[in-house]
């Protein structure tokens, strides 16, 4: 699924585009997505939806933390862009409500920033099966606002 | 045959306080790719018995956790190991919070979008004795500085508040600010209560005005 092969629709399946502000995290995360079978085709340390959806990534992961005010829009417009690709955000927000409008926006799997690396390739893969995920540490304080 | 004692280089331990563990494990990544620097371990909170048997020389704290205040944070860390270096870490580019981390005894101020390189060369000079703190919060505070005097400082709202704050400049009743922020508008009316006394105001129009001419907006 996620893993390479000499057939390009399937290196098509394995590409994964990172949008990530905190630079300092971007060298990780395409080493990790990149041990893990994935093709980073970009990353970026901001928020440019458009720059992203050029590079037609079938899997995004971003840092949804860095979305504005009107944050769910911005994911709203990456999944019309992206209408096929399974979009992965990544939160420190623990809000159960805040989960469930990224994955109303069209966010396929939600986590949370407390995840280890391997948690966090488990959940991208689970998401790439066609699941929709939001990580028990978000989900299970749904009425906790902050 | 004599040998020459080669005098050994100078290694600065860092400990990384970090709630997000891939977050950890990034910085120590960065980290190592400079050989004057080693990191020591990292944990998600201040536990004074580990860092002390540690004895890391620096202490690179990242303050955005959301359930962690900073002042505390950094308090607990300079109680715990007073000689130690101390380095916020925070995803914010506001004055405020790096003013409260500085008030609370940080000697560094980074901002989570550098690039590895300054954030290695941030990390050197506040190691050697230096202060540091991301120029563009810097620059922000001096412009902020110069234009007021007689209003509120905003260093004592929390982010959160500065979020909500903004929201009443933008003419938004709580039930809308409670619909953007995704939170209840019981958290919002609390939120807005304890703007009001931190402006020492009562409305909603007042606390506004305080805002923009604060620089806040």
């Amino acid at each position: 699924m996620t893993r390479l092969s000499g057939n390009r629709g399937s290196a098509r399946a394995a590409s994964i585009g990172i949008i990530e502000p905190e630079r300092l995290l971007i060298p990780f995360l395409s080493q990790l997505f990149s041990e893990a079978g994935f093709i980073v085709v970009t990353s970026l340390n901001a928020i440019k939806i458009d720059e992203l959806a050029r590079t037609e990534p079938a899997n995004v992961f971003i840092d949804v933390d860095y979305l504005n005010i009107d944050r769910s829009d911005e994911m709203t417009r990456l999944r019309a862009l992206l209408p096929d690709a399974v979009i992965c955000g990544y939160t420190s927000n623990t809000s159960g409500s805040w989960a469930r409008a990224c994955v109303r926006a069209g966010i396929n799997c939600v986590i949370a920033k407390a995840a280890a690396p391997a948690e966090i390739i488990d959940a991208v893969k689970h998401a790439t099966r066609g699941s929709t995920l939001i990580d028990p540490r978000i989900s299970s304080d749904p009425d906790v606002p902050e | 045959m004599q040998t020459l004692a080669v005098p050994a280089l100078a290694v600065t331990r860092i400990f990384i306080i970090e709630t997000q563990v891939l977050f950890a494990k990034a910085l120590a990544q960065v980290l190592s790719i400079d050989s004057s620097i080693q990191v020591i371990g990292d944990a998600s909170s201040i536990n004074e018995a580990v860092l002390k048997r540690a004895h890391p020389d620096l202490l690179l704290i990242d303050i955005d956790g959301k359930d962690i205040d900073l002042i505390e944070l950094i308090h607990d860390a300079r109680r715990s190991l007073p000689d130690v270096r101390t380095c916020a870490l925070s995803m914010h580019v506001a004055p405020e919070v790096m003013q409260r981390a500085l008030t609370a005894g940080a000697d560094g101020f980074l901002v989570k979008d550098l690039t590895p390189n300054e954030f290695l060369r941030a990390i050197k000079s506040v190691a050697s004795g230096e202060t540091y703190v991301d120029p563009r919060v810097a620059g922000k505070l001096l412009r902020r500085r110069t234009s007021t005097n007689s209003y509120p400082d905003l260093c004592d709202l929390s982010t959160r508040e500065m979020e909500v704050v903004r929201l009443i400049v933008g003419g938004l009743s709580n039930k809308e600010i409670s619909t953007k922020l995704l939170l209840s508008e019981k958290t919002i009316k609390n939120h807005v209560s304890r703007i009001f006394t931190k402006f020492n105001c009562t409305a909603r129009t007042q606390a506004a005005v305080m805002a923009i001419r604060s620089g806040l907006v």
